[in-house]
């Protein structure tokens, strides 16, 4: 008992001291959208912190293929329908976990306090 | 209804985007077939086709509906599936139970992005295909604007087979090119009245006619010969050349009119039973070709009664009140009422209740079904949506048809108490309607989350649950599962000493964290050299490890990807 108590107070001490950073889960994103509106569709992937890894055309529509976070994509949906006049469609699947950029990692620890803080109450 | 000859039953889908008018053609259809007494109208709630409060409100379909009628000693059954693009999936599981579509297309809906996605669909089955022109009597309506729409969008070359016969408001009937008379009727009454061509329209029928005459001609080298020679076809030929071409998929005919006037479905109705093949037709071009279940050999089915039962479950409705309705496609053979089958999906028994025959809402008791019939049967257990049923004695599965993935997902929060257990049962009740909607609790964010393929169809869903099941609950976004790790490797001590008599308590540990490659988990390991730490105290110097682990020192998220080592201690 009293090894588990100082395991757990040791391993914060040593996690704080270990420069912590924050992850998030990157989707796989596989757009289908017709030509002629690929590059409004690449574009606002690229406004989502997206990473393009692959284009394919296949007949009239492109294939685009992309790296996006989770947290970019909660809506869009909806967004690619607007963007595409109702002739996208696309597909996703959990790629892997990756670095936040701190500037916005700063600002979920914040907002997640709140929010944490708020529910204790 | 084994009685029914096979030759004569014609299983037809309508694909259209949403609001092109399908189930008003379906209304009209069955009213000029004498199948209904009244014309209903979406706008008054009173088709047979939409019935369930959802759709009545929404003034357009939400589920696949079944039909019937006859027509010239010919049963059509007509499933009726939603437009909406959010609601794909009712569609191309509707696909399983026919033998050929009727694409639909409305003057002001035009040829939407939906209907393009489904029609890949249903060129990769290669579907026979009628087309229909709706909301012919509005002033926009233009043959030649739909015959290179339809070239455009969906590369397919429409053949016109019956034109308007007066225009706009004034449209009273159409002129049949393949009987070559004027077919005028009223919304008043089934009946309809057939005359001569007047006088001012024959030469554009007859350029019409001419036309039909030569897409025949061209797909046959003996009728091509004769074409030339006495310049024209007989009327046997052109309907025995127009049934194979369109069975072949290399003629598409073109009908107009307008449903809820009951405008032009005459030469529409003769066009599905003339046409379009029925259930043996069919299974002669596209064998019935499925696994054993078992051995995963190849094995087919004829359809006709002789051959061993096979169907496949194309809907699935569960009513709080009826219980479950297992929407079947007989492929082969008969399926008697309260028998015993096999489901080669699942690999279990199912003993079935009733069989009925559907049309809308109403449900009529039959006792078989036999290859070609849809029916619904009663109290199936273990059946999903998409299954194949055999006979226990002849095992055979067909393919699955592949559904496309949720996009959209939603944390959903009952909104009492009360709501929690009836949301997660009314919930899988849901998907188990509809294989397209998922429903599961995050492991890390402990939500539960509703994912469906658009905002439409969560509403829809959320709508059902609290009609059928009495469940409220509120939407959210879902949260973000994130996580923690490390950069770099640190060394910390962690002691904790508590001496108030008796027996004290010590623990004092050495710990190394170390990043790990992303996607690596949790590794510990223990480095203690000379019993520094007893040996039977290293697991409990994991287990407090592996607590602080699931609350990172950042914001609190589970730490990942890093390997814990205690070196040493006292």
């Amino acid at each position: 008992m009293a090894f588990k108590i100082a395991a757990s107070m040791g391993f914060k001490k040593a996690l704080e001291a270990a420069h912590p950073v924050l992850l998030e889960p990157l989707m796989t994103v596989e757009v289908e959208a017709p030509a002629d509106h690929i590059g409004s569709v690449i574009g606002d992937l690229n406004a989502r912190r997206g990473r393009i890894l692959h284009v394919e055309a296949k007949d009239q529509t492109e294939q685009i293929t992309a790296l996006v976070p989770m947290a970019e994509l909660l809506t869009y949906a909806t967004t690619l329908n607007s963007l595409t006049a109702g002739r996208g469609s696309y597909a996703m699947e959990f790629a892997r976990y990756d670095e936040v950029p701190r500037e916005l990692a700063v600002r979920i620890i914040e907002v997640h306090k709140v929010e944490t803080h708020a529910a204790a109450h | 209804m084994s009685e029914l000859g096979r030759e004569s039953l014609r299983n037809v889908v309508l694909i259209s985007s949403a609001g092109a008018g399908k189930t008003s053609l379906v209304e009209a259809m069955l009213f000029a077939a004498g199948a209904v007494p009244h014309l209903g109208s979406i706008a008054q709630g009173t088709t047979v086709s939409d019935f369930e409060p959802e759709e009545l409100h929404r003034r357009s379909s939400v589920s696949t509906s079944l039909l019937r009628c006859s027509w010239n000693h010919t049963t059509i059954n007509l499933v009726d599936p939603p437009g909406a693009l959010h609601l794909l999936g009712e569609t191309v599981m509707a696909l399983r139970a026919v033998d050929a579509m009727i694409l639909v297309v409305g003057v002001s809906s035009r040829i939407r992005s939906e209907l393009i996605r489904v029609w890949s669909r249903v060129r990769a089955l290669g579907l026979p295909c009628l087309l229909f022109l709706n909301e012919l009597d509005k002033d926009s309506a233009s043959l030649d604007g739909v015959v290179a729409m339809c070239q455009r969008d969906l590369g397919i070359m429409p053949l016109p087979m019956s034109l308007p016969f007066g225009s706009g408001v004034q449209l009273e009937g159409v002129l049949d090119l393949l009987q070559q008379s004027v077919i005028t009727s009223r919304t008043e009454s089934p009946t309809f009245q057939q005359m001569p061509i007047p006088e001012n329209e024959r030469a554009v029928v007859g350029d019409a006619r001419k036309r039909i005459q030569e897409a025949v001609a061209e797909r046959d080298d003996r009728l091509l010969e004769q074409y030339l020679a006495a310049g024209e076809l007989t009327q046997e030929e052109l309907i025995n050349g127009l049934r194979l071409g369109v069975q072949a998929g290399t003629i598409v005919p073109l009908y107009s009119g307008s449903a809820i006037k009951n405008i032009g479905l005459v030469p529409l109705l003769n066009a599905i039973v003339d046409f379009l093949p029925s259930p043996m037709d069919r299974a002669s071009r596209v064998a019935l070709e499925g696994l054993h279940p078992d051995t995963g050999e190849a094995v087919s089915r004829r359809a006709v009664q002789e051959d061993p039962f096979s169907g496949i479950v194309f809907k699935t409705l569960i009513d709080p009140f009826v219980g479950r309705l297992s929407y079947l496609r007989v492929l082969s053979g008969v399926l008697h009422a309260d028998s015993t089958v096999f489901n080669s999906s699942r690999g279990s028994k199912e003993k079935n209740g009733h069989l009925y025959r559907v049309l809308g809402k109403k449900h009529m008791v039959v006792p078989l079904a036999g290859a070609g019939e849809i029916v619904a049967i009663g109290k199936l257990k273990d059946t999903q949506t998409g299954d194949t049923l055999c006979d226990e004695h002849a095992l055979i599965c067909y393919p699955k048809t592949v559904l496309a993935r949720p996009v959209l997902s939603f944390a959903i929060e009952p909104k009492s108490n009360a709501d929690i257990e009836k949301v997660s049962l009314g919930l899988h009740k849901l998907i188990e309607e509809d294989p397209t909607l998922e429903f599961s609790r995050h492991a890390d964010t402990k939500e539960m989350v509703l994912s469906g393929m658009g905002q439409l169809h969560i509403d829809l869903a959320l709508e059902k649950l609290r009609r059928k099941y009495g469940a409220e609950v509120i939407l959210h976004m879902p949260k973000i599962p994130y996580r923690e790790t490390i950069r770099i490797t640190a060394q910390a001590q962690g002691k904790y000493k508590k001496q108030t008599g008796g027996h004290g308590q010590y623990g004092d540990c050495w710990l190394e964290l170390a990043p790990l490659p992303r996607g690596e988990g949790f590794k510990f390991e223990s480095k203690v050299v000379g019993g520094a730490i007893p040996r039977n105290f290293i697991p409990a110097v994991e287990k407090g490890v592996v607590e602080a682990l699931h609350h990172g020192s950042l914001a609190g998220f589970p730490v990942v990807d890093c390997r814990v080592a205690v070196y040493d201690g006292s």
